[in-house]
């Protein structure tokens, strides 16, 4: 029956023929479009999900303030510069009606806390400081050099190893220790004259000074930076208020050095006490730890930029930071001194929020510093907002330093910490990108940022977005034109395939309706009259869509091969085409060149290649199962008496 | 003679299948006219937004970031000068000098020790002043700056505090002026130069004291052996459809491409091209250009399958006509021809009406809707002849016999 049914088929070679490569051809098409619409959607997928916007924000000063200073050591003057930043700019205050974001602007803090169990990564990185108190060997009314001898150590601690950091004269004091002091050298706003026999306490640091060599020089004065929730110094209290000089001058953070009055001047309430509490502070430096809260990962410059990756454990999801899931990460080389694991736990309680991400802060020894004090304005210590239990599930690799993380920073939800930090800001700076960030949609800067200027056109001049998505727009633009021709292909390709089915049927099934109704005169059955018709055309169609798979590889590697030649071209010579244009040499054509460098691999679709030959087959079978059902309706001598139409 | 009449019969006999292919044939030459009118359109704008965008090349830092505030060699702005792709070339030098004999007492050094700061440039375009008015004294004119002349305009304050006028010769120690990696900058005595006044100048926006020639500074360091160094160059591109192949000649010249991590500040080997605007543009006609082009070939197979299958369907009942005529002895080819031109003439009836449309509605020129509708007939004709092909595919006898 088989053989009858394909020599039937071949009474009428060229149709058949025509139809064979019809049939191949659309199958081709198919095959190749599905690919490449499976792939280009995947690709698109994967940058979707791999690629994120992320916008930085900056306010820059309005002004930057110049105070002159007496410096003979430096040739005379010299000029304390510092930034006026006017009104702080809060995160809030960039929202705009129709925003929309990903992850919200947030301006992140870093939260301390004393963690005495804990073991700092870098040590004694900055120790060079000492409080001490003196006597002078001789006068020095101008507040020129003077060699001191040692009569009192609060704090002195120097890291011989590190030096890089400290001059190899640096050493730790001892009482009766004498060493030179140059006043002069301080920046202060006033030189207490030294007397020979006085006593007086300073911090101070060594430095070279052009005109004496090294010489220790006053450093900064006890202090509180507290600020307010809307970045307003609130410190003017406890510290500073005997900071008039007995001249009436007023003393600067810069006046470190104070005469000492009286036996009981380091008692509480005596203003020697300021110099024993800012001691204290320097002493459990080795015990401070700073901790970000933060929403999302992706909004940190370490992770977005892929500058760190997941040593250990999992990263926070997103419903831990959106329900302040009590989890926190830590840093790879924090866990490995401390022997810390996935599924430990750490107790953190914050004292005080420092909003600065200074990138020369981010080094251990400057927690806390001479800026971030962790005093309140009423020189009290900062008494924690919000203590919690966090477990450890996840370690990341540390390596990012120069990113703007500080070292040995935590990572929890900020969703985790309910209380306000308002009372407790000891210190406050103006965003800064490290530090203050947003994340937007794929693809919706342009958008945003009309939006955002339009709405806000008074904070253009001294606040900065800068956007960055990763290349995400140069990226898209091919992927978006590849899977609109992909789709194009499979959609013309289905078209073609539906056409040439509805040919290949008419022909061969509904036109060979008398055929059948003879062999059914003839005595067959209708299982043998469906073999009979179907068994060639099935072995037709079979051929024609195993050879129409094979030859859409075969496209496809063309169309691959035509791709990589494509994505290797970067001059428009190489392009061949006078309508593609050579970036090089355009500072704005640098992203597009690194787009064109990023291949996104993806698994390559096989079972497309059995899945449409079998599908055609299954819609030949089951539409001629049909058809022929349809005609076995009909009687066969109806159909036998009846003429064709011309 | 007979087979025109019987054309025209075809036509009037049965004029519902005349209107049919005539409404079809307007269809398509419509569909043609959009084709090709968009494609033209595209090339158009192409090729005006290259008449009308100017392309700015200059010489940058190595990140590309500063195009000023650079120490470009003579032989590095020749090299740059040579290519050409470019053209309108404006370049400037920065240059100090110590007019008062206070400012003469005071080492060379730091920011303040100089009283007169140049802008010297090679044109007045070259000078970032958007304010400023001249007053040249008479047989004087702004082209002496494209030249090597000791001359100077002085702005008009300075000429006041210091009783300078036009005509005066004045004579002061002049400094070139170098950059530093570490953002310093020194200042190297060129000698104790003469200029003569030719002019004053009135400018409220980065007002420069003295205005000259960016040759004569280079004139004079070169016969006094100083180091001089252009602070500027720049140009644009002479034809901006060709700025490929001007890219492609930047490697002989030799400059770099700009890099954001470069810490190159003022050595001044990196060009810039500040063409961003015009490829955006641009690739968006080239996109839609390359679409069209690459589609037309299987666009103008479908236009001549559809009028093949338009003509197959409404000459198909032609056939029993046909045969009859055949059997009256008539040669099918003298049948096929009126048939042919019957379809011809129903698409150029289609064409004109479709003309209006293409010049008016579409704003296709002239020259260009007959190209289309020459272009269309042509199409037309090639699907009537398949057409026919088919239908004339019969054998009379069997069709005459045949039951309806």
């Amino acid at each position: 029956m088989f053989g009858f049914s394909i020599k039937q088929l071949l009474r009428q070679p060229g149709k058949a023929l025509l139809l064979f490569l019809l049939m191949a051809a659309s199958t081709m098409l198919v095959v190749a479009g599905t690919i490449l619409t499976i792939e280009n959607n995947a690709r698109i997928q994967i940058v979707e999900d791999t690629y994120s916007t992320v916008a930085y924000v900056t306010q820059y000063p309005v002004d930057y303030e110049e105070i002159p200073v007496s410096d003979p050591c430096h040739g005379g003057e010299n000029v304390l510069s510092g930034a006026v930043y006017g009104d702080t700019i809060l995160p809030e205050d960039l929202d705009f009606p129709g925003a929309k974001y990903v992850v919200e602007p947030e301006y992140r803090p870093y939260y301390i806390s004393y963690n005495p169990e804990l073991q700092h990564t870098r040590e004694h990185q900055y120790f060079k400081r000492h409080i001490v108190e003196f006597t002078p060997l001789e006068d020095s009314g101008d507040g020129q050099v003077v060699d001191v001898r040692i009569t009192k150590v609060l704090f002195s601690q120097v890291n011989p190893d590190l030096y890089e950091t400290t001059n190899y004269e640096d050493h730790n004091m001892e009482v009766g220790d004498v060493v030179p002091f140059c006043e002069v050298c301080g920046y202060g706003n006033y030189m207490f004259p030294l007397e020979s026999g006085e006593r007086y306490v300073t911090t101070m640091i060594m430095n070279e000074c052009p005109e004496h060599g090294l010489e220790y020089y006053p450093y900064l004065a006890p202090t509180s930076q507290q600020h307010d929730a809307r970045g307003n110094d609130v410190s003017d209290g406890f510290f500073f208020e005997d900071w008039t000089a007995p001249d009436g001058a007023r003393l600067r953070k810069q006046d470190a050095l104070r005469p000492v009055t009286g036996e009981d001047f380091y008692s509480q309430g005596q203003p020697g006490y300021k110099y024993v509490m800012w001691a204290q502070l320097y002493e459990n430096e080795d015990d401070a730890f700073a901790t970000m809260p933060v929403n999302s990962l992706k909004v940190l410059t370490p992770w977005h930029d892929k500058l760190t990756e997941l040593t250990d454990g999992r990263e926070i999801t997103k419903e831990e930071f959106q329900n302040g899931a009590a989890v926190c990460m830590i840093p790879s080389s924090l866990a490995k001194v401390n022997g810390l694991r996935v599924g430990d736990v750490i107790d953190l309680s914050f004292l005080c929020a420092l909003y600065r991400n200074d990138a020369a802060f981010n080094r251990k020894g400057w927690i806390p510093n001479d800026l971030n004090t962790l005093y309140n304005a009423q020189g009290e210590p900062f008494q924690p907002f919000w203590e919690q239990t966090y477990e450890i599930v996840g370690i990341y690799s540390d390596g990012m330093f120069d990113a703007g993380l500080w070292a040995d920073a935590l990572l929890v939800p900020a969703e985790s910490v309910e209380a306000s930090d308002e009372n407790n800001i000891a210190y406050f700076e103006p965003m800064t990108p490290g530090a203050a960030s947003f994340q937007l949609p794929n693809g919706s800067i342009d958008e945003f940022d009309q939006g955002f200027r339009q709405a806000h056109p008074e904070l253009l001049e001294h606040l900065t977005i800068t956007y960055d998505d990763q290349g995400y727009t140069e990226i898209m633009k091919p992927l978006r034109v590849s899977r609109g021709m992909s789709q194009l292909l499979l959609g013309g390709g289905v078209l073609a395939a539906l056409a040439i089915l509805a040919l290949l049927l008419y022909f061969f099934v509904v036109k060979e309706k008398k055929r059948t109704a003879v062999e059914r005169s003839l005595g067959m059955s209708k299982r043998q009259c469906r073999v009979s018709l179907l068994a060639g055309l099935m072995i037709l169609t079979i051929i024609a869509a195993g050879v129409g798979s094979v030859c859409g590889g075969l496209i496809l590697d063309k169309i691959e091969e035509f791709t990589t030649l494509q994505g290797n071209a970067q001059t428009a010579d190489e392009l061949d085409s006078q309508y593609a244009f050579d970036v090089h040499y355009s500072l704005w054509g640098v992203e597009r060149l690194a787009a064109k460098d990023t291949v996104i691999e993806v698994d390559f679709p096989t079972a497309v290649y059995g899945a449409v030959p079998v599908g055609m087959c299954l819609l030949v079978w089951g539409l001629s199962l049909a058809l022929l059902a349809r005609s076995f309706r009909i009687d066969p001598i109806y159909l036998l008496s009846s003429k064709e139409k011309s | 003679m007979f087979t025109l009449k019987e054309t025209f019969w075809q036509l009037s006999r049965n004029r519902a299948r005349t209107v049919i292919l005539l409404l079809a044939t307007a269809l398509l030459a419509g569909c043609m006219a959009f084709y090709l009118g968009s494609l033209r359109a595209n090339q158009e704008a192409f090729e005006r937004l290259a008449e009308v965008t100017e392309i700015e090349v200059d010489i940058t830092s190595g990140n590309g970031a500063m195009a000023a505030g650079l120490n470009i060699t003579p032989q590095s702005k020749e090299k740059f000068m040579s290519s050409p792709y470019l053209e309108n070339f404006l370049y400037g030098a920065r240059a100090v000098g110590t007019y008062s004999p206070e400012a003469r007492r005071r080492e060379p050094e730091g920011e303040d020790f100089y009283d007169v700061d140049f802008g010297s440039v090679n044109s007045l375009e070259a000078i970032y002043s958007p304010d400023y008015e001249l007053d040249f004294a008479e047989g004087y004119d702004e082209s002496f700056f494209a030249g090597d002349d000791p001359w100077a305009v002085v702005l008009d304050t300075f000429a006041e505090e210091n009783g300078i006028k036009s005509g005066d010769q004045l004579t002061f120690p002049v400094y070139t002026h170098i950059y530093h990696d570490d953002e310093s900058i020194s200042y190297g005595l060129i000698g104790s130069l003469t200029l003569t006044v030719v002019g004053l100048y009135h400018s409220e926006v980065y007002p420069q004291t003295m205005l000259v020639p960016v040759e004569w500074l280079h004139k004079e360091c070169e016969e006094r052996g100083v180091d001089f160094y252009y602070n500027n160059v720049g140009a644009t591109l002479k034809d901006t459809l060709e700025i490929n192949q001007f890219k492609q000649s930047i490697p002989d010249i030799p400059f770099l491409g700009p890099d954001p991590r470069s810490e190159d500040m003022h050595s001044g080997a990196t060009i810039c091209v500040y063409d961003e605007e015009y490829i955006n543009k641009a690739e968006v006609f080239g996109q839609n250009i390359m679409m069209f082009k690459r589609f037309q070939i299987p666009f103008f197979v479908l236009a001549v399958g559809l009028i093949v299958l338009a003509v197959f369907l409404i000459m198909r009942s032609s056939r029993r006509d046909i045969a009859i005529a055949c059997s009256m002895g008539r040669p099918k080819v003298l049948c096929a021809l009126s048939c042919f031109l019957a379809a011809l003439f129903a698409e150029l009836v289609g064409c004109v009406l479709v003309f209006p449309a293409m010049v008016f509605l579409a704003g296709v020129s002239l020259g260009g809707s007959l190209g289309i509708c020459g272009i269309f007939l042509l199409c037309a004709c090639l699907g009537n002849i398949a057409a026919l092909a088919l239908i004339l595919h019969f054998d009379t006898f069997t069709l005459l016999t045949a039951a309806e």
